[in-house]
């Protein structure tokens, strides 16, 4: 058992959060075959927060992020959005519930073009509206100006923005970050985390996967720190903030 | 020069079917990731279908449309009854459930209709020629021709213009991400079966037309061309399927016109060392996909 | 696929429930070994109630067949044939008193499961075995001569099947070589000089016909001017026949051991590419869908087969006739007289030889001389295949007519 660094165990009402969490996970656990991925995981996400989830390498953070959206499904414990069950194994129905995964990697559709990814990020709203359209080229004028262009073929930064703003074509009331900072230069990096910010302003609920945890400290209300399937620490990020990092990861995750 | 036009035209005739073919079998291929070998026996029901409804009476016009219908609504049932139940069990799995499936409808044909060739007449304007200048054009390579390219413009343009389209081309990239976007996984495999069996109809018609018979192994060539058309255009892309149904039929017609008399019958085997050529030069087919995401 | 396994027993059961006394009177009564259909027919209607039930241990007659596969197409109305003869021997007492068993047992056209059916048949005690139409034969015949149990070669034609099969397999119908030799003869009597043949070396069938026909038609006299190649089932014959229109000057005649469903789309093709010239061929194409080709593909096509069609044989009308009565539907094809003839050829040998033992059956078989449903079967002890001539049918329009039967050829090319 690794020993909880912060034991604050905060009552969700003395937070934001003030009524029902957007997000409730509990006693999550998810196997890969033998491989046991994450392990009696419970969090929550209360309206309007930007909770972290800090952890090293392999810590399982994708997976959980995954199997809040239905990708995976959980072997015990569930996941409640906006207090219904999620299916595992049935993402489309999370999705239309009102969450978007922003993945690992972007995920973008690289032979399509821009304006083909953004429609297709609006496909659980029945119709895409000019608006929606027009809104994102306002957010994102760089998308705007390739829109006829395959979107593979933007960098790095911009596929980030095109994923966010495919995400956004929604309307979601809860967006998932998995890693949004990895591969990108810090300019681009703080420009996202901008967005991140400005998003959660105007009532969009954030969870983020950051390996970078500073970063994530520094944006998020909350934050939990993921060790080798499990959680190891959690409480206020900036309480988070005044402990040594390693000496957060050493939990469990310093086993490996 | 004639007789080379002549069998540039009996190559195009002949590639025409088997490009929709190969799109057919592509279609799932790409949304699904399974390799569906009961494909073939999608045009011998066509050929079953034909061969009933003209036998009831009705005209070969309605029964080749009855026809391919039987093959979409065959193919959705293959879904529906065998794949789906079969879903995360893997590659291998699906191709054998697929193998099976194949073998099992043979059999079906082969006990409940005959293990002999049953004829469909096709008309005889078909058998009509069209000659200018030595050359002799059947109506039936006509109608063939513009049929499969009028199929193969509506899909492309299916595809592009519908939001459905928009929904199956993004799943053939990244079926898990496409549904993270809110998109059924369930309605874009069905639609992807609905128009694998719709291109296997009307390929089925043409090939049909063509034969004019159905026997329990009429899928037997068709699916071989096209997992070879498909193989060689790079698994995965709908253009290289096309493309490369067409290259296999051009090159099966010169083949078969050049060879030496002897080694005719090995035509086949010789096309296919051909496509082996072509995949060592390019491992990825004519049309594979080269790295697509900027990472 | 599932194994289908399907055992067919002679139905002399319900009647040994009736008759517990008998004789072996069944031999006496029944017509001799040369005895035509028509006799064999009306005499076992006549001595059904008459003649007492066989007794004894049956005479037991496998059949390793091909019931699901491939060859279903000839082994399916074989076994169809066959039965219906076993049945009318049963009801006219049986052979020296004891009846006949057919144990027809499905192999799949696989060669693993052919030769344990085989062996399981020969272990069964079988004295004599039907061979199949398919692949498998020869392991089939190695397997029975291995047991010296006589063998058939069922509804196979090539003539290089009993050397192939062994010591103890014999050929009861006519042969590919009697084929090759009647269309050659046919094409010189027509005054054809020169032919185009168009073969495929994929099949033994495809490869040797167009030899044989070729040896006969330039022996005569005639020249074959090229030797064209198919390729089987490929569904589509335009660059070949866009070959052959370009053939300068144009042969008089094309000779092809093509079948359908592939003549078919050949015709078709061959016809819409403006080539009328006369198209012999073989016993393949004796089939219904042919006709389906449309009249402008295949009028006036002729063609060699074992038998002529049930309309302009007045014998074979009558076998589908009595088939009919029996079965309460027409056989899946005519084939089934040619299973309807071994056995009633095997049936006299029997009588004749007074012994059910496979040695006797053996050398019986030496000695064959039957006129049969589909025509006189005389073995040439020899290379034992029957001498046995073909017929020839043309199509007028689509509809398949006999021509004269011609005889016997007097020269046969080498198999």
């Amino acid at each position: 058992m690794g020993e909880q660094l912060v034991t604050s165990s905060f009552s969700t009402a003395s937070t934001v959060v003030a009524d029902q969490p957007v997000i409730a996970v509990t006693s999550l656990t998810v196997r890969y075959g033998a491989v046991t991925a994450l392990r009696e995981v419970s969090l929550e996400v209360g309206r309007g927060e930007i909770v972290g989830v800090l952890g090293p390498n392999g810590a399982g953070k994708s997976t959980l992020m995954r199997t809040i959206a239905g990708v995976h499904k959980p072997v015990t414990g569930q996941v409640l959005l906006e207090g219904r069950p999620v299916v595992g194994g049935a993402p489309e129905k999370a999705a239309r519930a009102g969450l978007r995964l922003v993945p690992e990697g972007r995920r973008i559709f690289g032979p399509l073009t821009v304006e083909e990814n953004l429609r297709i990020g609006s496909m659980s709203r029945g119709s895409t509206l000019k608006d929606d359209l027009e809104a994102a080229y306002d957010r994102f004028p760089i998308l705007g100006e390739r829109r006829s262009q395959s979107a593979g073929t933007l960098s790095g930064g911009e596929q980030q923005q095109l994923a966010i703003a495919r995400a956004l074509m929604a309307h979601p009331t809860v967006i998932l970050y998995d890693e949004p900072s990895l591969g990108l230069a810090p300019r681009i990096v703080d420009q996202i985390f901008e967005l991140i910010a400005h998003l959660r302003d105007e009532g969009v609920t954030s969870v983020l996967v950051e390996q970078n945890a500073r970063l994530a400290l520094d944006l998020s209300d909350r934050a939990y720190v993921l060790g080798s399937g499990s959680i190891t620490a959690s409480g206020k990020s900036s309480d988070l903030a005044k402990i040594d990092l390693a000496q957060l990861y050493l939990g469990k995750g310093a086993q490996r | 020069m004639t007789q080379f036009l002549q069998q540039l035209i009996n190559g195009l005739s002949l590639g025409s079917i088997f490009a929709v073919l190969a799109l057919g079998l592509a279609m799932v291929y790409g949304t699904l990731g399974i390799l569906n070998f009961a494909y073939g026996e999608l045009i011998a029901i066509t050929g079953y279908t034909m061969y009933f409804a003209t036998q009831a009476g009705l005209s070969f016009w309605l029964s080749a449309l009855i026809g391919a219908v039987a093959a979409a609504v065959a193919s959705i049932l293959m879904q529906l009854l065998v794949f789906r139940p079969l879903q995360g069990t893997g590659f291998v799995t699906l191709l054998f459930a697929s193998f099976a499936l194949s073998q099992v409808l043979q059999g079906i044909f082969r006990q409940a209709i005959s293990p002999r060739a049953k004829g469909i007449p096709a008309p005889e304007v078909l058998s009509n020629v069209f000659e200018f200048g030595g050359l002799r054009i059947s109506v039936l390579n006509v109608v063939t021709f513009v049929v499969a390219m009028v199929s193969l413009g509506l899909f492309a343009l299916f595809m592009r213009t519908s939001r459905s389209g928009l929904q199956m081309r993004a799943a053939a990239l990244d079926l898990t991400t496409t549904r993270l976007q809110g998109v059924s996984a369930g309605r874009v495999i069905l639609l992807a079966f609905a128009l694998s069996g719709i291109l296997a109809g009307i390929a089925g018609v043409l090939w049909i037309s063509r034969t004019g018979t159905v026997t329990p192994t009429t899928g037997a060539t068709p699916i071989l061309v096209a997992f070879v058309a498909v193989v060689l255009g790079g698994l995965g892309s709908t253009v290289g399927a096309v493309v490369g149904g067409f290259v296999f039929g051009i090159l099966e017609v010169f083949l078969e016109a050049y060879l030496p008399s002897g080694v005719v019958p090995f035509q086949f085997a010789f096309a296919l060392i051909a496509v082996a050529v072509v995949l060592f030069a390019r491992p990825e087919g004519l049309f594979g996909k080269a790295v697509e995401v900027k990472v | 696929m599932r194994t289908r396994s399907i055992t067919f027993v002679a139905l002399a059961a319900p009647l040994a429930l009736t008759l517990a006394a008998c004789g072996s009177s069944g031999g006496s009564t029944a017509s001799s070994s040369a005895a035509s259909s028509a006799s064999a027919s009306a005499s076992s209607s006549a001595s059904a109630s008459t003649s007492g039930t066989p007794t004894g241990d049956p005479i037991k007659i496998g059949f390793p067949a091909d019931l699901s596969s491939t060859y279903a197409y000839y082994d399916v109305p074989m076994k169809e044939g066959a039965q219906m003869a076993v049945d009318e021997l049963n009801e006219a007492g049986g052979i020296l008193g004891r009846p006949l068993a057919l144990n027809v047992v499905d192999q799949r056209n696989d060669p693993a499961e052919s030769s344990k059916v085989t062996q399981q048949l020969i272990d069964d005690g079988s004295v004599y075995l039907i061979g199949t139409t398919g692949d498998t034969v020869p392991a089939q015949g190695q397997l029975a001569c291995a047991a010296n149990i006589p063998i058939s070669t069922g509804d196979g034609t090539s003539p290089v099947l009993v050397n192939d099969m062994g010591t103890c397999a014999y050929q009861l119908l006519m042969n590919d070589t009697v084929q090759g030799a009647t269309i050659a003869g046919y094409a010189l009597k027509q005054g054809y000089k020169t032919a185009l043949t168009l073969g495929s070396p994929e099949y033994p069938y495809t490869a040797n016909l167009p030899k044989y026909f070729k040896e006969i038609f330039t022996a005569g006299g005639g020249q074959v001017v090229a030797d064209e190649s198919f390729q089987i089932g490929s569904g589509d014959f335009s660059a070949v026949v866009t070959k052959i229109a370009n053939v300068k000057p144009a042969p008089d005649m094309i000779f092809t051991p093509m079948f359908p469903p592939d003549t078919q789309v050949f015709m078709k093709q061959l016809r819409d590419a403006g080539v009328t010239i006369p198209v012999l061929s073989t016993d393949g194409n004796l089939d219904p869908s042919l006709a389906d080709a449309g009249a402008k593909a295949i009028n006036g096509m002729v063609y060699s087969a074992s038998v002529c069609t049930a309309e302009a044989d007045p014998k074979i009308a009558e076998f589908y006739a009595n088939y009919k009565k029996r079965f309460g539907k027409d056989p899946s094809s005519v084939v089934a007289a040619l299973g309807y003839d071994e056995i009633m050829i095997l049936a006299g040998i029997i009588k004749t030889a007074n012994s059910a033992e496979p040695s006797a059956i053996l050398d019986g078989l030496k000695g064959v001389n039957h006129d049969g449903v589909t025509g006189k079967v005389v073995m040439d002890p020899e290379t034992r295949r029957a001498k046995k001539a073909v017929s020839l049918i043309k199509m007028d329009q689509t509809t398949f007519t006999c021509l004269e039967q011609p005889e016997f050829p007097a020269k046969l090319p080498n198999p």
